[in-house]
This record gives structure tokens, sequence and C-alpha cells, in this order.
């Protein structure tokens, strides 16, 4: 049962951007809630009777033929001894490095039956500096040395854009548009020395299939803009009932050439036949995707997002279009796409 | 082998992640928190020592009665009939820790290192790096060579001498370590579901693929024979008589529910091993009574005590009884 399953939440964000302090407001708080931490450095956390354990980030390959299906060696040994003392903890929290890569983080919890038996993660949250991250996020890195800070943001649920009392209107506006840029469909909490509403952070269900749509109100938020970053969001909404085969197909073939540039997805289908909601996410090549809700009244209508590197639109929803089935053909006007 | 009688049912305060045999019907238990506790069909269960490294497993020197405990953050060492603690490292994942034949030097797998220490605590050793945290360790024949499992390969270290490390390269991630007892097979249990075998005398190699999960157990019987592995609703077990067990058909012993999580050869009979389950349910095999072709029965199916999961199967150092310990705190000894 899934309620059953221990939550837990990614913490992400550069260097300096306050992923500690919010990690110390978190266990101050007044919640009432147990949480175990997994942090990257030995005493970062200053809250004595916290359940506390140390990583040193381990990337390892899986040897599964999928070149970007890494995971995190460490994290895999600590969330085993955990198991075996859940009734100490009620939801963990992993803070991750500045420069760490959140999509092994993810898919750990992709690829281990152990863990995926035990645990669900909630979402990954990125802390991002207000007056100094736009600096790191147009830094131009070395050609094939990825930009830590962007994945970051491209991988991120929620972004607490932190510091904002340091920051000028100006910078402000300027770091929250990059943001957009990277991945329009992220919800972004500003925040002065990390005081948020914890709500905004914990059990948002971000890879919960059953709460894709209820969690993302900006999900596929329509925005003209265009830009020239390798990394961005591709929204596509298109009405139509879908070939499950074709899609498969499609699916399968898309994530497994181009899976290594696709950081994210998630979406919202309508399947031939079916009156449930096919809900799906991924990471990368790992896909997750189950019928959820009937649609009822509401309009069928498919929604996806892609968040990643070179993205084509145009391939994309032409390619997706011929998973609609024929009879039910759209004309093109029905057909929006938009490029964020 | 006929069981005489199930001695003790003794629900504990603790859930235990390991366990050894101590003396006659004694044993040391430890949880993940890193409480260590003595228990006996007896005496019932004590704590005797509660560590501040937290719990992955426990070594026992049955000649200096030194146990070590291997945890999270560190290494403890805790002289057990005093319970004063010898030695301790913290800072570093220790999986797991292994006593020479002796008992007299210990191995530890330390963060990325292999280190060892005299059942006193004086340091005698500390490794190079190796290319990721260590995941089981074992000594070989001679004694001073141990090998050290992790990511990408199995390192051979000579503690004798300050040759470099011999690297034997495996792939994947490596989650235990299996040498056989003269030392002419390495195995390793991995993360991508398989199984992979070094020859050590003629560096052949082979994989088992196809297991449903990750291989977490894999062990040899006290002859080098049989190893049994998990990694499915069966568990595995390979011939290494001979050439090895490339071109013959394992034997899948029938179906435990939710994956075996114990696997334990008797300490001396060829081919006796007792598995138990994720549903509680323990048994006893014997592979020489294996009939080619034909589904192995159970010698022996032990009286379910308790439906969690079975952590570990312990026999006495004599192998004349067997204690087991469920996941609930669940722990019975059965006389043979």
């Amino acid at each position: 049962m899934a309620q059953d399953l221990i939550p837990v939440t990614v913490l992400t964000g550069f260097l300096g951007a306050g992923k500690t302090t919010l990690l110390n407001r978190i266990l101050t708080e007044n919640h009432g809630m147990r949480i175990a931490v997994i942090e990257n450095e030995f005493g970062e956390v200053g809250i004595d009777d916290a359940l506390v354990l140390a990583s040193d980030e381990e990337i390892f390959e899986m040897n599964n033929g999928c070149i970007c299906c890494t995971v995190r060696g460490d994290l895999i040994r600590i969330l085993g001894n955990l198991i075996k003392r859940r009734d100490k903890f009620d939801r963990i929290i992993i803070e991750t490095t500045g420069m760490a890569d959140p999509a092994p983080v993810a898919q750990t919890f992709f690829v281990d039956d152990e863990l995926k038996a035990a645990f669900r993660l909630d979402a990954i949250i990125t802390v991002v500096d207000a007056k100094h991250a736009l600096q790191h996020l147009t830094e131009v890195k070395e050609a094939g040395v990825e930009n830590e800070s962007v994945e970051q943001i491209a991988f991120a649920d929620r972004i607490i854009l932190n510091k904002m009392d340091i920051a000028s209107v100006e910078e402000q506006e300027a770091v929250i548009a990059e943001i957009k840029k990277l991945n329009s469909s992220v919800q972004i909490f500003t925040s002065i020395n990390a005081d948020v509403d914890l709500r905004e952070v914990l059990d948002i269900g971000a890879f919960d299939l059953q709460r894709i749509m209820d969690t993302d109100p900006s999900f596929l938020t329509d925005t003209d803009h265009v830009h020239d970053s390798s990394i961005s969001s591709v929204g596509i909404e298109i009405d139509g009932d879908l070939d499950i085969d074709k899609l498969n197909k499609w699916l399968g073939v898309l994530l497994g050439e181009k899976g290594t540039d696709i950081f994210r997805s998630k979406g919202i289908l309508c399947i031939a036949g079916n009156e449930e909601r096919y809900c799906f996410h991924a990471v990368h090549m790992l896909f997750n995707g189950e019928f959820t809700t009937p649609w009822g009244d509401a309009p069928r209508k498919n929604r996806m997002v892609f968040i990643g590197r070179n993205l084509d639109r145009k391939d994309l929803t032409e390619s997706f279009i011929k998973c609609i089935i024929k009879e039910k053909k759209l004309a093109k006007s029905k057909v929006k796409a938009t490029v964020k | 082998m006929i069981a005489k009688s199930t001695d003790t049912i003794a629900p504990v305060e603790i859930s235990p992640i390991s366990m050894v045999s101590t003396h006659g019907s004694e044993f040391l238990t430890l949880d993940a928190e890193g409480f260590l506790g003595q228990w006996s069909a007896d005496l019932g269960y004590r704590n005797l020592f509660e560590t501040s490294v937290g719990g992955n497993s426990i070594a026992y020197s049955s000649q200096k009665r030194v146990a070590a405990v291997s945890g999270p953050e560190g290494i403890v060492l805790v002289h057990v009939p005093t319970g004063r603690m010898i030695k301790q490292v913290r800072g570093k994942w220790s999986a797991t820790s292994r006593w020479n034949e002796d008992g007299t030097v210990l191995a530890v797998a330390y963060g990325k290192k292999l280190l060892l220490f005299s059942f006193e605590g004086t340091p005698l050793f500390t490794s190079e790096d190796l290319t990721s945290t260590a995941t089981d360790i074992s000594w070989l024949a001679d004694q001073t060579t141990i090998a050290v499992a992790t990511y990408g390969g199995v390192s051979i270290i000579d503690t004798s001498s300050t040759a470099p490390t011999l690297k034997k390269e495996f792939i994947g991630s490596l989650l235990c370590l299996a040498v056989s007892p003269f030392g002419d097979w390495i195995v390793s249990g991995n993360q991508d579901a398989s199984l992979q075998v070094f020859k050590v005398k003629d560096s052949t190699r082979l994989e088992m693929q196809g297991f449903q999960s990750k291989v977490t157990l894999a062990k040899f019987d006290a002859s080098g024979l049989w190893l049994a592995n998990n990694g499915a609703e069966e568990v595995t077990v390979w011939n290494f008589a001979g050439k090895g067990p490339k071109g013959r058909a394992p034997v899948l012993l029938p179906k435990q529910t939710n994956g075996a999580t114990a696997i334990s050869w008797h300490p001396t009979q060829k081919g006796v091993v007792a598995t138990g389950d994720g549903a509680g349910s323990v048994r006893l095999w014997d592979l020489e009574l294996g009939v080619e072709g034909k589904p192995l029965l159970p010698r022996k199916t032990f009286g379910k005590v308790s439906t969690q999961e079975v952590r570990c199967i312990t026999w006495s150092l004599a192998g004349s009884q067997i204690t087991i310990a469920h996941a609930d705190g669940a722990i019975y000894t059965v006389k043979f």
C-alpha cells in the first residue's frame, strides 16, 4: 500500500544556497514527525536527537544496458539499514552535495526492489540562492561538463528561492525567468533564511501517479517563451484517444534512444477504451505508469511535459500525434504544443 | 538429523539483524541501532553493550571472546565476558568484519579501506583507498591475503607485504562475497541480479544472470562443493566440484515466500543447509539426498513461530543445534 511506504524528500541546491538551513528548520519545527536525515557530510545537521546518517556519494552504473541508468550505491546501503529500523522514524530527507546530480538519487528508488517496497520518493526540492544563482545557471562549462546547478533546477519539483532579502528585484526577476526557462512546470516558493511553510516542502507527492494533477497546478502552463539554452521543457497538450500499443512503442523508443537527454517526463493520458486517466512519470529511461482516477465528466485531454537537453519540440509533438487512434484524428488546429 | 525439541520461543525487545554463536547454546545478537545482546535458550536475552556506530553485522572470536560490531558509522570491539569496549573507530561505513582462523586478527571493511586490528584493538594494517566502499571481505586460505568486494571488482590484498593490491575486475556493484574453503573460487552476489564467479587458478570467469532481484547472500558449504545464493523465490544451489558450475544446471530449492532472507550451511556436514524466508518459514535441506531431475524435498520444515522475515539462522559451533531469529524479535533454538 502506497500510504505505508516511507516518504523520501530529496533536498538539492548549489553550495551556500541554504539547504542545511532549511534542513535544520524542518528538524526543529514542531510538526510531530520523526525524520531521519541522510546528509552528505557529518555534523552539518545541528540537531542532537535527530537520526542522522552520513553518506559519501558513490554513483554506480547498472549493468542493464542503459547508459543513463546510474544509482547511488551509498543510498542503497544506508536506506537498507534504515528499513531495519523503520519504527524509529516517519520520513526521510536526503540532503545532497551542491555538486550532486539528482538523477542517480531518484533512479535509486526505481531500480532497487527492496527500496521500492519500503519507500516512496516524494519530491525533489531544490534550494536556490536568489542573489547568486544566476551566475551559476548561466555559467558556460567546457564541452561535456555538466552544469550541476542547471540540472538541479531541471530535476526539481519545487524550488525554494532563498535569500530574497539580499537580492534586488531585478535579480529576483532574472533568476525566476531563468528557472522557468529551464523547468516551466516547477513551482517556486520564495523565502528568507529558508523560512518556508513545511507544507510546501513535505508530502508533495510529485512521484505519486494519483497526485500528478492535483499537486502541480502549473503543469503544462502555456508560455510562448523560446530560448536558446540546451536544457528546456516541452509541453504537449492534445485531444484524442491513444492507441496503447503505439504509445508503448513510442515511449519505449523515445526513452530508449533519448533517455540520456530527457531528464524527467510526466503526463496524464487518455487511452482508448479506458475510462481512467493513465498517469506516468519517468527519470531518464526509468518509467513508471498506471491507470488512476476516472475521467468522469472532465474533458479527455492528453498532457505531457518533457524536461531535458536538446529537446526537439516538433519531433516530439509529431511523433506523439501518431499515437492517436486514426478514427479520432484531430484537426491540426486542435493541437497545442509549447516549448518553454 | 531429526529435531529433538523446539526449546525456546522468546520474543525480545530487539529486531536482530545479525547473530553469531558464542559457545553452547549462547548467542550474540545485534540490531540495526547497534545494541549488542546476549541470548541463550536457558537465560533469555540481556543487553551487553550499546554501540554508537549502529549495527550492520557481528563477528566473534571464540578464542579471544571478542565481538566486533560493524555499523553505518564505524566499528567497535567488545570483550564479551565483561562487556568492556576494547576499541572504537568511527566515521565511515563498516559493512562487515571477519576474524582470521585463530581469532587473533580482525579484518574490517571500513569505508574504502581494509583495516586489520589485533584482538586487543591494536591497528595492524591499513590498505590504500579502494574504488568504493567495501561491501564484504573474506580471508583467503593463507591467512594473510584478504579478498575485498567493492563496486567493479574484488581486490586481493596481501597484508603481509607492501605489494600493490591485485584487482579482479567484476561488473557492477558487488553486494556479497564468498570464497571457497580452499580459496580456489571467488564468487560475488551483485546488485544487478547476477552472480559472478572467478576461478583463481586460471582466471576463468562465469556470470550467472537472470535472477529476479539483487543477490545479497552467496555462501559456500564447509566442503566447498556447494554454493547457495538468493535473488529469487527459490534458493539456487550450484555444484562447484571439479571444473565448477559451468554447464551444470543448479539445484533450485522449492519456492519460499518473499524470497530467501537467510541461508546458513551446517558447520561441518557437507550439503546440509538451512534457509529462511520473508514470511517466517525455515527449512532444512540436504543436497546429498538430491536426485537429478527431481525436486529436492526439505529434510525438515521448522514450526513457524513468527510470520515476520527470518533475519538470522545460526548453527552452534558443533552443529548440534540451530537458532533462528525473526524481524519481530522472536528467537528460538532447535536441538538435534
